[in-house]
């Protein structure tokens, strides 16, 4: 695989040209070179103009892939944060991960949770939107030395 | 510590690279007790820096915190407020300024600030001051602070330090005002400086328009736990001399002149524990210029009472009466082994009498213990036989200007033996006293002493015994108030226990001409006593069973509680000497004593009555009786009514030649509210004259108060004023 | 007529202690004669109401610390002229009672008060060596009505 290929393993998949979809499906993994994925379910949605090659499992080039959907227990790892979520989105042109249900960002003892999480991989920034029952939460550390009052 | 930070915002928005969290709406971040609230929050996570904007409220350590604008280090503590507004909760304080620092744990530095401790706005006091500084010792450094009543600046001071702490008393200082006849006008500026968190002074700039000019300072360390010094001192150069025919009515007839213009006042006290050795240093100063001082500067705060209740509240102990002509200054050392004391002491007592030119100082006949040594064993036991030892044991050095000086060695153990059984107790004690004398020199001795041995020696025994008993009898009463919800709070006396506590006591001691030997304090002039002492003590308990809530929202439940409410007791002695003594046409024999009856009556905190009397049979009459009567409606008013009276008699043990019978009845009355009324009024029923009226109102608002105060005695009148700001320490007397 | 010998049915001592130990004397005076005097009236007016015996801190079950909070001389009864005509010493006192083994407060008596009096015209005349004779005895008084105070607080339940 070239530095920007991804391969996905999990237990069966499915094609289903009709949809342009590919459906993986059971403890898949998914692993590129910027991130890993776990998910149960994983959908990869491709161009509709893309000369699609039924037998090569791996995806062609990203400009192929229109977006990827990650569902249940989703967990993608990478440069030293988590996310968890039970539903992910990624937009491989725009390098954007949308994390939703119950989305959380782990690094290191700080987390991050809210109602969504964007992640922007290009530039490493990330967004969190809150809603009214659940508001944007993070727990950091601060390590103030002198411990809390004499 | 290890707890984390939360932080929740309607949206937030983080950048890996920069290491930061941006925040936005409603941003709420706590740990703990301390809390962050604005309306913006940018958090650089490496750095811990938080920086807020809009609305910002903040607890952190117990203050409370708002501004407009803020940055804050969470790992130090620290920071910058705009538009910042500093509550101390602790201290009931506020500071608010355009710009403030926090530069550490309850410490602060503003520019353009405001500091109060008034919850109203406009505050009633304020102190603006262009640079303030709040610090670690919880001390307040204002530059150029202007106080302020209702925002209106009526007071100006370059530089002023006032304790933010409400724990330290001495407090912040706003001056006194008075008016008294025996000394003109007065006014007391004190100024507080303190040097750090265990050390302060405070100067005093006292003035009397009669008198003079009476500064005064006051230096109070605390190094450590167990040491603790307080140490005062007031000076004046008198306008007024009253010497040789001159002297207030008052002061006339005591044979003393005061022809001093330099009038002073020394007075401290130290106490200093040292655990790792178990030994305990203490050392009181009273050193004072002349007789009158303390009588006549006994008011406000450079005056006797202010030092004498400071002493007590800081030491436990106060200094002696100010009308008292021998003044002590004592160093003391002691320690204890188990059941061993040891207290060496050296006593310097300055009698008052041989200074300014009063009499004269070469024949200063007042005895000083350089050095007082002690060392007693603590009553105990014998092996497991049934007697008990204890004694009593003094090496003095007595030195003085004129008479007698000598070495005195003091030894007195006491043997005792304690009998108990049901039926109650007897207690047989006999001790002997051996007293050696080493005289230095004699002088100044009168004839019957023995001036020719050096040494001298005196042994005399004594004997007691002692049988108690106590008896008991409950008498029940009601029955006590029905358990359930609607009963909560009421209560009844249930049961009255009386105990009945008859005592006997036989003392003896030999009678023993003592003429012969030195004379330097009681110990050396041994009374014979051959007296039995009768006495009957009556003890009433009730119990009172109240309905109380169960714990915890449980059943309600009965719960019983005991007072002791009524003490009566009386007590005569019948002496044999007397009964013996050799007829005389002047005095015939009186063996009975005058009869002590003394109750104690107080059934609930309304009633308090204690009242002596001693009756004697010979003269049917009362000679001596202490009564006061204090009625209390509790937060409305409390009255009590107090009579001294001291009967003449003439007999053979003792003559009184002059009646003494002093009335006093004061009122203090608490119903306005922030208002409290004292009027007070002692009379000399006697000689029908008044001795002292006194009236005070006292105004007590949230963060400040004032005391007005009227006194006037048989010989001077006087009123006082001041204000006292809350938090920043009261003042004024 | 109903009254029996409290002797016979002494004091139930907190959780049953019967070995005491007269520990320590928080005397914050001058008076050395003061922790003496009060040590030995305190054993005999104690061991009135309970049926204790005084032990070394070793084998008692629980020890007694006697803490003199104030002791005051300077109130004076004045009449003219603001003049000394009878002078008070008061003190307060407490007595607090500790398990030997784990140092658990059994039983205090609370703040006492003891105050006593005497006439300076009464007094005898003062002995150059000593201020007034009149107030060693006032204290010794005062002393004994305190600890007597606080020891009618032990056991006055019923």
């Amino acid at each position: 695989e070239n530095d920007k290929g991804t391969e996905i393993t999990s237990r069966d998949m499915t094609f289903k040209g009709a949809e342009n979809l590919i459906v993986f499906s059971g403890d898949v993994y998914v692993r590129r070179p910027d991130f890993e994925l776990w998910s149960d379910k994983l959908y990869v949605y491709l161009r509709s103009d893309a000369d699609m090659d039924e037998t090569a499992p791996e995806a062609g080039e990203d400009d192929d892939i229109e977006k990827i959907v990650a569902r249940g227990q989703v967990r993608i790892q990478g440069e030293g944060r988590e996310g968890r979520s039970g539903l992910l989105t990624y937009y491989p042109d725009t390098e954007i991960v949308e994390l939703e249900q119950d989305p959380r960002l782990i690094e290191g003892k700080n987390s991050v949770e809210g109602e969504k999480i964007v992640l922007n991989l290009k530039d490493n920034t990330s967004r969190v939107y809150g809603s009214e029952e659940r508001r944007v939460r993070v727990i950091f550390h601060s390590d103030d030395s002198d411990g809390d009052g004499q | 510590s290890d707890e984390p930070w939360e932080l929740e915002a309607d949206q937030m928005y983080v950048d890996q690279e920069k290491n930061l969290v941006e925040a936005f709406g409603n941003v709420l971040m706590w740990r703990m007790d301390d809390y962050v609230q604005a309306d913006y929050a940018r958090l650089h996570t490496d750095t811990n820096w938080i920086y807020l904007k809009g609305n910002i409220q903040a607890r952190f350590e117990g203050d409370h915190i708002e501004g407009r604008e803020a940055e804050l280090d969470l790992d130090n503590h620290v920071g910058w407020i705009k538009e910042g507004k500093v509550f101390m909760a602790q201290d009931n304080v506020y500071f608010s300024g355009e710009r403030m620092e926090k530069t550490g744990p309850h410490t602060y530095t503003y520019e353009d600030g405001i500091m109060t401790s008034c919850d109203d706005r406009p505050a009633p006091w304020s102190i603006k001051s262009s640079r303030g500084e709040v610090t670690v010792e919880g001390y307040a450094r204002l530059w150029h602070p202007r106080f302020r009543v209702k925002d209106r600046p009526i007071l100006y001071s370059p530089y002023m330090i006032a304790p933010v702490k409400t724990k330290r008393q001495s407090g912040f200082l706003f001056p006194t005002f008075g008016q008294g006849s025996e000394y003109g006008f007065n006014f007391n500026l004190p100024y507080y400086h303190v040097i750090d968190d265990q050390r302060d002074m405070t100067f005093y700039a006292n003035y009397y328009t009669d008198r003079g000019f009476m500064p005064g300072v006051e230096y109070r360390h605390t190094p450590r736990l167990h040491r603790k010094g307080l140490w005062r001192a007031d000076w004046l150069r008198d306008r007024q001399v009253h010497d040789q025919g001159n002297e207030p009515s008052r002061f006339e007839d005591d044979g003393l002149f005061r022809p001093n213009r330099d009038r002073y006042w020394i007075r401290g006290k130290y106490d200093h524990y040292d655990p790792a050795t178990d030994w305990t240093f203490r050392l009181d100063v009273d050193y004072v210029s002349d007789q009158n001082y303390l009588r006549e500067f006994s008011d406000g705060h450079s005056g006797y009472y202010a030092s004498r209740d400071e002493f007590e509240d800081e030491f436990g102990r106060d200094i002696q009466g100010k009308d008292r002509l021998r003044r002590n200054n004592i160093f003391s050392a002691s320690r204890n082994w188990n059941n061993l004391g040891f207290n060496t002491r050296l006593v310097y007592t300055d009698n008052l009498e041989y200074r300014n030119r009063n009499k004269p100082a070469r024949r200063n006949p007042t005895v000083q213990r350089l050095p007082e040594v002690n060392l007693d064993l603590y009553r105990t036991r014998l092996g497991d036989s049934p007697f008990e030892l204890e004694s009593s044991n003094e090496g003095v050095y007595f030195w003085r200007e004129y008479g007698t000086t000598a070495t005195r060695l003091d030894v007195h153990p006491r043997l005792s033996m304690p009998i108990r059984s049901g039926w109650g107790r007897i207690i047989p004690s006999a001790g002997w006293r051996q007293t050696g004398y080493f005289v230095d020199s004699f002088q100044d001795e009168p004839v019957e002493r023995d001036t020719d041995s050096r040494f001298q020696t005196r042994g005399i025994y004594d004997f007691n015994i002692r049988a108690d008993t106590e008896l008991q009898r409950i008498f029940e009463m009601g029955p006590a108030p029905e358990v359930k919800w609607g009963s909560v709070g009421e209560s009844a006396w249930t049961g009255v226990k009386h105990s009945m506590l008859p005592e006997l006591e036989f003392d003896y001691i030999p009678d023993k001409d003592q003429d012969k030997y030195p004379s330097f304090d009681s110990t050396d002039r041994i009374a014979a006593r051959e007296e039995l002492t009768y006495s009957l003590r009556n003890i009433f308990t009730r119990r009172l069973e109240r309905v109380r809530q169960g714990t915890d929202e449980g059943e309600p439940v009965l719960s019983k509680d005991y007072r002791n409410f009524l003490r009566v007791e009386l007590e005569q002695s019948y002496d044999f000497r007397e009964a013996r003594r050799s007829h005389s046409r002047e005095y015939n024999r009186r063996p009975f004593s005058d009869l002590l009856a003394e109750i104690s009556f107080n059934p609930n905190q309304y009633i308090t009555l204690s009242n002596k009397t001693w009756y004697s049979f010979y003269e049917t009459m009362v000679t001596e009786h202490e009564h006061t009567l204090t009625l209390t409606w509790p937060d409305v008013a409390s009255t009590w009514f107090s009579l001294d009276f001291l009967n003449e008699i003439d007999e053979y043990k003792r003559t009184v030649d002059e009646r003494i019978n002093i009335l006093e009845v004061g009122m203090d009355l608490d119903y306005f509210r922030k208002w409290r009324f004292e009027a007070s009024m002692k009379r000399d029923m006697e000689h029908s004259r008044a001795l002292e009226n006194r009236l005070s109102a006292e105004y007590r608002h949230q963060c400040y108060g004032f005391m007005f105060e009227y006194k006037k005695t048989d010989y001077d009148h006087s009123f006082a004023f001041h204000i006292k700001l809350l938090n920043l320490g009261e003042w004024g007397i | 007529c109903g009254y029996n010998f409290a002797g016979m049915t002494p004091v139930d001592m907190p959780e049953g202690v019967s070995r005491l130990h007269l520990d320590q004397v928080n005397n914050p005076t001058q008076e050395a004669w003061l922790e003496p005097y009060v040590r030995s009236n305190f054993r005999d007016e104690f061991s009135r109401r309970a049926d204790i015996s005084w032990v070394d801190r070793e084998q008692s079950q629980a020890y007694i610390e006697i803490d003199i909070k104030n002791y005051r001389v300077s109130d004076d009864l004045t009449g003219a002229g603001d003049l000394t005509v009878r002078s008070d010493v008061r003190l307060d006192l407490e007595v607090n009672m500790y398990h030997s083994r784990d140092n658990e407060l059994l039983w205090s008596s609370g703040s006492v008060r003891g105050s006593s009096s005497y006439y300076l015209a009464q007094d005898q005349a003062p002995v150059p060596g000593e201020s007034t004779p009149g107030e060693r005895q006032a204290a010794q008084e005062a002393v004994e009505e305190a600890l007597r105070l606080a020891t009618d607080r032990l056991g006055s339940e019923f």
